[in-house]
Formats: structure tokens, sequence, C-alpha cells
């Protein structure tokens, strides 16, 4: 389910913040669904304890997991309040733009780049956005 | 926290430790690592108090273990065979030390052996290589000793036990064991631990898992556009790692206030592109070679 | 103080020959006095009765003067070497000492485990079978002649004597590296005080050093360098019959047994695990070896030659010293910084 890059450059806690993320986008994880514990997690990817408790830290201020005292961490409801909201759609917007101009320079349409786009969309994307109060 | 001050030992009048000094905090995982030899066991042996040390103190809370051995009800030693348990069962095994470990949790022992499928009356000598490290971890956690050393976990163990054992640690470092581990699976401790020990000459220097380099070295993945400088490849600055073509990857001591890029930044190489510092390159900038650096 | 796991480990390691060792005990004791007195004919026993009748001290004649329970005696020590052997030379090799160190006791405390454990074997079996063969006796043709003091004598001597062995042989455990050695070592300590007497002897008079035996009075006593090696070898106390049993011995085995215990505990204390496989784990101790070892292989080598050579005992003497010397230095060394792996 979960599997760590030894050879990524981004550090392991972000690994699992991504996978998490990645495995509830896929809808293999839902609402409401316990994620393992930090203890289980650790032994499970064989990753200090320490590191998965700061992922699973950075996930509950993202609003992605809610920890429930004594009962361990549970899938929030997406994009209800997702924490830090504008540095994480700013980040978003940028990281769009960085893509856009790469593929630019290597000489990728705007086509294709919708064509792949809309593949990941069906693979992880939601179809409409999140019922909330528009923000943006 | 168990606190290892100015340890000296010397075996065959050979130094093998030579004013080893570090802390493991309660709750730690550290990984000793070191080239064969280069005194990982004498070092755990001497913190489990079966070597007495030339001069210096493993002091567990502030106390040594060698004049007060009773504070090692705290500190439990793993070694990498199960030689002093053939002949024992290893239920037998854990009635020993559940006689002598005034926290031994022989329900936590049972349970493990169960989950890996280890018959609890068999004859620990009877076990194949990997379940006899696997019983010999589950033995040395099931004390709830604050502090486990173990000394190359999984030595000649097939990679399926191996993940069981290494499971095993991390599960219980989770709940707050200290753990000192000997091992040369340098990815696995880099992840497993918190901090690396590195043996080297007699002595041990403490790097931070989360941040191999410590802003000691880089690696760097560098191009040259004409000939590579080749007096600036064999500085005691640089190591080499491998290089294709005009594509070095190499390593760079960034001490000395980074002389050594600023040298590169002159030869105008077309490409310097920084790779992220593994335990394995730390473990080949230190020992690697006949490179002496730092 | 008392720990029962470290008395368990200990009594695991020798639990195969721990049962042994009172039936060993027995046939070497209860069931001689059996096969004497009770399993045999009527008439023999009648002539042996008449025998002791004769004789001028009957009880003691009743009583063999003691011979079985100088029999026991030997095979006592053949058990309690072996114990002594298992206890403290074993344990270097099968990884019991790396268990037993990193445990939370002492190192006093673990020796003494192994000592009282070896001690609580000897006195059971010392116990036991004085019992049964005191109650042999009383049911026997020679109850008339039954001596508590006797039995009481032979019971405490043999224990005295067989703890003083037994904790010299812990000791030569805690200074030497292998069991192989540590068995080698003892046994030459059993010999060791006569036989440097003897070739310290031979060597003076080879080199013209006259040695006078002052004979002391009585016609036929032995001269007092005789005198000497009886009182300095085990085997002398080991062999005591009934009449050759004294406090002065018993005195001797008991500060036998207070130096070996005492300088056991110490040496233990002090442990060079690191040094396991070696000869001697003590530099110190090592030392001592080498030079004993060169002294005594010199001379013997002296000796030897000087009885191979026509023309001058004195010449060869020399010549076979030298080489004597120059060899043995050279065996110790290459020796002493071996690791056996036996």
């Amino acid at each position: 389910m979960f599997q760590i890059n030894e050879r990524s450059l981004s550090p392991i806690y972000e690994q699992i913040v991504q996978q998490v993320k990645e495995l509830i986008a896929k809808g293999a994880l839902r609402e409401g669904d316990k994620i393992p514990s930090v203890r289980e997690m650790s032994a499970l990817l064989l990753v200090n304890h320490n590191t998965v408790a700061k992922a699973y830290q950075e996930l509950e201020r993202q609003g992605v997991i809610a920890s429930q005292r004594g009962k361990g961490a549970f899938v929030a409801r997406t994009a209800d309040d997702p924490g830090m909201e504008k540095e994480r759609l700013q980040k978003l917007r940028e990281e769009l733009r960085r893509l856009v101009v790469e593929a630019h320079h290597l000489g990728i349409g705007g086509r294709r780049l919708t064509e792949w786009l809309n593949e990941e969309i069906q693979r992880y994307g939601r179809e409409e956005d999140a019922d909330r109060p528009e923000s943006l | 926290m168990l606190t290892v001050r100015n340890l000296y030992k010397s075996i065959d009048g050979r130094p093998v430790l030579a004013n080893v000094g570090f802390a493991l905090a309660p709750g730690q995982v550290a990984g000793v690592i070191g080239r064969n030899g280069a005194g990982k066991t004498t070092l755990l042996r001497t913190m489990a108090g079966i070597l007495d040390p030339d001069a210096g103190s493993v002091e567990c809370e502030g106390k040594s273990i060698h004049r007060y051995p009773s504070v090692k009800k705290d500190v439990v030693f793993v070694p990498d065979h199960t030689e002093s348990w053939h002949g024992y069962t290893a239920y037998g095994s854990a009635d020993f030390y559940s006689r002598i470990y005034p926290g031994f949790d022989m329900g936590y022992f049972r349970a493990t052996l169960s989950r890996f499928g280890l018959p609890l009356d068999r004859n620990v000598r009877l076990f194949s290589k990997g379940m006899k490290m696997m019983f010999a971890t589950t033995l040395g956690l099931a004390t709830k000793a604050r502090y486990v050393l173990l000394d190359e976990p999984t030595n000649g163990v097939d990679p399926i036990a191996k993940k069981q054992v290494l499971s095993l640690l991390m599960e219980a470092a989770a709940e707050g064991t200290s753990l000192l581990i000997s091992s040369h699976l340098l990815e696995e401790l880099e992840r497993m631990t918190d901090s690396i020990l590195l043996l080297k000459d007699g002595t041990v220097e403490s790097y931070t898992s989360e941040d191999i380099a410590g802003g000691r070295f880089v690696k760097l993945q560098v191009a040259f556009a004409g000939d590579a400088p080749e007096r600036w490849l064999a500085s005691d600055d640089v190591l080499v790692l491998d290089h294709i073509g005009r594509v070095y990857t190499l390593m760079l001591s960034t001490e000395g206030e980074g002389r050594a890029y600023e040298e590169l930044r002159s030869f105008d190489p077309i490409l310097i592109e920084p790779l992220p510092v593994k335990l394995e390159d730390l473990y080949l900038w230190k020992l690697g070679g006949g490179n002496d650096v730092g | 103080m008392w720990v029962k796991a470290l008395w368990s480990r200990e009594y695991e390691q020798s639990r195969l020959f721990f049962w042994a060792v009172p039936v060993v005990h027995f046939l070497a004791l209860g069931f001689q006095r059996m096969n004497r007195w009770l399993f045999t004919e009527l008439a023999v026993v009648n002539v042996r009765l008449q025998q002791i009748g004769h004789a001028r001290i009957p009880f003691q004649e009743a009583y063999g003067n003691g011979e079985y329970e100088t029999t026991g005696r030997l095979w006592l020590l053949l058990a309690m070497f072996v114990l002594a052997l298992v206890q403290l030379g074993t344990e270097r090799k099968n990884g019991s000492q790396e268990l037993l160190f990193a445990l939370p006791y002492s190192r006093r405390q673990i020796y003494m485990h192994k000592w009282l454990l070896g001690a609580a074997l000897l006195t059971a079996t010392v116990v036991l079978n004085t019992a049964i063969d005191m109650i042999l006796v009383l049911n026997s043709p020679i109850s008339g002649y039954f001596s508590l003091t006797y039995h009481l004598a032979e019971l405490g001597y043999t224990w005295l004597t067989l703890l003083a062995i037994y904790s010299l042989v812990l000791f030569v455990g805690t200074i030497t590296g292998t069991v192989a050695f540590q068995m080698v070592l003892s046994l030459v300590l059993f010999i060791l005080p006569a036989g440097l007497i003897m070739i310290l002897r031979s060597s003076l008079e080879v080199q013209g050093f006259d040695v006078v035996r002052p004979y002391d009075g009585d016609i036929g006593l032995s001269a007092w360098h005789d005198r000497l090696i009886d009182w300095l070898s085990l085997t002398t106390y080991l062999t005591a019959d009934y009449d050759r049993l004294t406090w002065l011995k018993a005195l001797v085995m008991l500060l036998l047994l207070a130096a070996a215990l005492t300088c056991g505990m110490l040496a233990y204390e002090r442990n060079r695990a690191e040094n396991n496989g070696k000869l001697m784990v003590f530099s110190g101790w090592e030392l001592a070896l080498r030079i004993g070892f060169v002294v005594c292989i010199s001379m013997i080598a002296g000796l030897f030659v000087s009885e191979l050579v026509g023309f001058s005992k004195r010449i060869g003497y020399d010549i076979g010293l030298v080489a004597g010397f120059v060899l043995s230095t050279l065996a110790i060394r290459r020796l002493t910084r071996m690791r056996f792996h036996l």
C-alpha cells in the first residue's frame, strides 16, 4: 500500500504525506476510515516513529486526517476545511504554472497536456468542486 | 539516559575504543556503523558489562553499570547468536529471563512468537538462523528494559525474517524503548534511527539521521565543459564516486569555508546538480577507500 | 543476594551428571560395605570378624581403616573436577559467560552461586552417603564396632578436602582461558610442588651441591624434603586413610579452601572475557606461567641431557638447560599468543 522510495529527493515524511493523500484521492481511503497508528505505520514501513508522527502532524495540519483522543487518526471530510488553504492553493497554482512552462519547453502542445491532465483527474480527481463557500 | 563517557578499551594490545563518548536518550533509536573490526561488538559488549573498560564508564541514569550491576535491569544485550540458549526451549529461556527482569512481559513474548510461527516448546538450538534472531530479538524486547542493545540483529537472516525483526524493533521504539542497533544495513538504519554513531579508529562520531551530511559535505553531479580538473578531483576535499563520460558524481567537503566548492565554480562546469545525501554516502565519505578527509 | 535464576542456570549446565554423583559415591562407599559384610558367605564373615578381634585397634580394622572413604574421595574428586571444568571453563566458549555477565548481577554473586552449587552437591552426597553407610554398618555383623566419631571424622575431612580442591580448580578456571588449559594446569598443580622440589634437588646434585639428607632421629623416617613433598602434595590429603587423618591436615585444607575461594572470587570479578581462548586471561598470571614454564622445562631438559651424555653430567646439564631455555621460551611465547577454539 505504501512505498518508500530511498532514492527520492523528497524526505520520507513528505513521501508519507503524499501517499496518504494519493490513497484518499484514489478512493482507497475514505472519509472516516481509520489510518494505521504511528506504531503500526512505523513497523510497516520500517521508518522511525518520529518521522511517521511528523507526517501525521502535517496531514492533520492540512486537515487531511483528524485524530480522536484514544481512538487514533481518521480520514477527515475532504476539503471540508482544508488547513492552510491559502498557502496550499497558491502552491498548487505555482506548480501548475511550472508544469505548463516545462511542457512549453519540451514542445508539448496544449491538447496533449490537457489529455494528460484529464488522465490524472480520472485517476485522482473529483468531478465538482467541494460544496463549500467560495474563498478565492 | 544511557551515557558512555571517555571509554577506552584495548584488546591484545590494540586500542579498539579510544575515548568513545555518547548518550542514548529515552526513546531514542541509534544505529552503530563501522567497518568490520572497527569495534562495534566490543562497544556493545562493554556497554552490557560483559567487558570491563580500561578507562571511562557506562552509566544508566547516572549510575555505572559496571559498579552497580543491578541497574542493568534496564539494559539488555541481544548478541548476534543464541548459543547461550542452546539447551533451553524458547519458553524456558523466557521463563529464565522472567525471573531476572521485573518487567518481563510473558504475554508479549508468547504473542510475538506465535505471530511469527515460532514454537514455544522447541529447543532454541533447532531453530533456523532467521528464527533464532527473531527469538532473540523478541526475548530482549520482552524484558521491557528501557535500553536494548542489539548486535547485528539481521546478520545472516533471510529478507522476510529481516523485515519481521526490524518491524519488532520499530514497534518497540514507538512504545518508548531506546534501541542501539549495530548493523551494516545502511538504508534501513537511515530511516529507522534518530541518530547514527560512526565508529572509526576507535572513536565515535554522531550524526542525526534526518540530516546525515549536517553541513559537512555535499553530494553533487558535475559535468565539465573541457578536460576534467584532475588535480582538483584528486584533492583531499573531493571524493569521486563514479563518472560516466564527462559527468561526475562526487562528494565535496564544505568545511574550510567551502573552499573546494568555490574552486569548482571557478572551473565553470556546465552542470552542478545537488543530489540527496544518503547514509551510504557518509559511510563511503568517512570510511571508504584511501580518502581520509575529516 | 540469593538469586534463584542464577542457581537454575548453573544447575541446567551440569544437570546431567548432577544426579550421577551421589550414585557413584554410593557405589564406592555403601555398596562396597554391603559387598564386604552383607553379600558375603557367613564363613568368610566369621574369619574376618576373628581378624578384627585380634587387631590392635579393632574398630579401625572393622572399618578397613577408611579405605572405602578414600576410594570415594577419589571418585568425588573426579566429579568435582568435571563440575569445575563445566562451570568455569566451558562457559567461556558456549556464550554462557556473555549471558551471565550481561545480567543485572555482580560477578561476585555469579561466582558465589557457582561455588555454592558445587558445595551443595558435595555436602548432599557426603551427608547422604555417610548416613547410608552408618545404617549399613549398624545392620551388619560389625555393628558392635560402630563409631560415630569415625563417620563424622571421615565426613568432615572428605567434605573439607574436596571442597578445597574443587575451589582450587574453580580458581584455575578463573585465570585460564580455555577448558583444556584449566584441566592441564589443575593437573599440573597436583604434582607441581613435589615435582619442583625433585627437579630442583636433582639439578643441585648434578651441579655438585650435595643435598644433605638430615634424618630426624628415628631410624627409617623419611628425610625432610620427602616429608615436605608429602605436605605439599594434594594426593597425600586425598588418599589419607583413617589413621592418617589429623587436625593439621584439615587445617591445611581449610587454608587452601580459604585461599582458593578468595583468589577465585577476586579473579572472577576482574575476568577478562575478551581474552577467552588464550591460555591465560590475565597478563600477570600469563607472566607467571611463562616464567614457571621456562624454569621447569629448562631444568627438566638439563636433567634429561645430563643422563644422555657420557663425558660430564654437569656439561650435559648445562647444554640441556640452555637448549631447554631457548625452546621453551619460544614455545610459550607462541602458546600464550594463540587463541584456542576448544
